[in-house]
């Protein structure tokens, strides 16, 4: 089991890096080599480090905790071929930490970036959609009754394609430099990341490159089926290339553009489950 | 922290993570139950390394706090 942790957390790291090579690219710069996000944390764990004096202090230190500690939890959820549910509810935990993140150093930087975090809540309204769209044709939320669903009747892309771009929304707003990232804009400094420097900053982006590989293996597994380690990898990189596309070439959107955006992806998605309905 | 306490924390920490890994590997422990020990010792186990190696000193600061 550690292993398979292990293997996330290098995984995640590498995929943060490429993300952030591609946009570089894109953008006509060389970029960091892409192994630079293991490095990162590296630097930052081996930091002078302490809490700020404004800070809650278990509040502080308990959001990293919880932040790594969600994303395992998360990745036995997909290794294990678990609940869709629960993998859903763990999305939703991640709230917490975004949110107990700003409020929890008494910057008034994260503290925006922390009530940018509530108005992204909207990102959670395609999530329920998609979930009923998926049980809609598979009858079942357990990944490993979806998979199996995938192995009979092809991927399950095709016939609830909506849901896909749904999810793929859903990643979209978690990726940093995204268009939905309103949460870390450069205008609140770092948003709700802004006081957590050295091995808090370094335990944080340890749990999000884990998030980071969740998302994209629940994704694979969810709309494209189970597939062996080296190609959940390539298919894994395609979409996070996709991903880096979209980051390269949208700016970050307003908190309300974002919000809109979300809101009319979930419209969208409830007129085709009742036009499926109807026919 | 101390760096006793630290050193503690990982020693134990470690202790469980393995414990989980041979239990349910040999089927003696619930994979489940395995997975969830590991879930609730590894983020103490990164934390409690990394201030194990941390570089030593700094003080409490207060963080611009506003106009």
């Amino acid at each position: 089991m550690i292993q398979y942790i292990l293997f996330a957390l290098l995984m995640g790291l590498l995929f943060h890096g490429i993300h952030r090579k591609i946009i570089a690219r894109i953008q006509g710069r060389p970029g960091p080599p892409v192994w630079q996000e293991i490095l990162h944390v590296l630097k930052f764990s081996f930091k002078q480090t302490w809490i700020p004096d404004t800070a809650s202090e278990v509040h502080f230190v308990g959001v990293v905790l919880i932040s790594i500690a969600i994303w395992i939890l998360a990745l036995g959820v997909v290794i294990y071929e678990g609940s869709l549910l629960l993998l859903f509810a763990i999305y939703l935990l991640h709230k917490i930490v975004e949110h107990g993140m700003g409020l929890s150093s008494g910057s008034p930087y994260a503290k925006f970036g922390a009530i940018r975090s509530v108005i992204s809540a909207a990102s959670e309204l395609p999530l329920f959609v998609t979930i009923i769209l998926i049980y809609f044709f598979t009858g079942s939320l357990m990944l490993n009754d979806i998979a199996q669903w995938q192995a009979i009747h092809g991927p399950l892309l095709i016939p609830a394609f909506p849901a896909a771009i749904a999810m793929y929304l859903i990643i979209l707003s978690k990726m940093h430099y995204g268009p939905f990232s309103i949460i870390e804009g450069k205008e609140i400094v770092s948003g709700n990341r802004t006081e957590h420097f050295g091995i808090w900053r370094a335990g944080l982006e340890a749990g999000f490159a884990i998030k980071t590989y969740v998302l994209l293996n629940a994704f694979i597994l969810i709309f494209l089926g189970s597939f062996s380690l080296p190609i959940l990898i390539i298919l894994m990189v395609i979409l996070l290339t996709s991903l880096s596309f979209v980051c390269a070439y949208c700016p970050l959107l307003g908190p309300y553009d974002t919000v809109t955006v979300q809101t009319l992806m979930t419209g969208i998605l409830l007129v085709y489950i009742i036009i499926l309905e109807v026919l | 922290m101390k760096k006793r306490t630290t050193i503690l924390i990982m020693g134990i920490c470690l202790i469980l993570i393995a414990l989980a890994e041979l239990l349910s590997t040999s089927g003696l422990l619930p994979v489940w139950a395995g997975f969830i020990l590991i879930v609730l010792t590894f983020p103490w186990f990164l934390l409690a390394l990394m201030l194990w190696w941390k570089a030593p000193g700094g003080e409490k600061d207060l963080p611009f706090i506003g106009y």
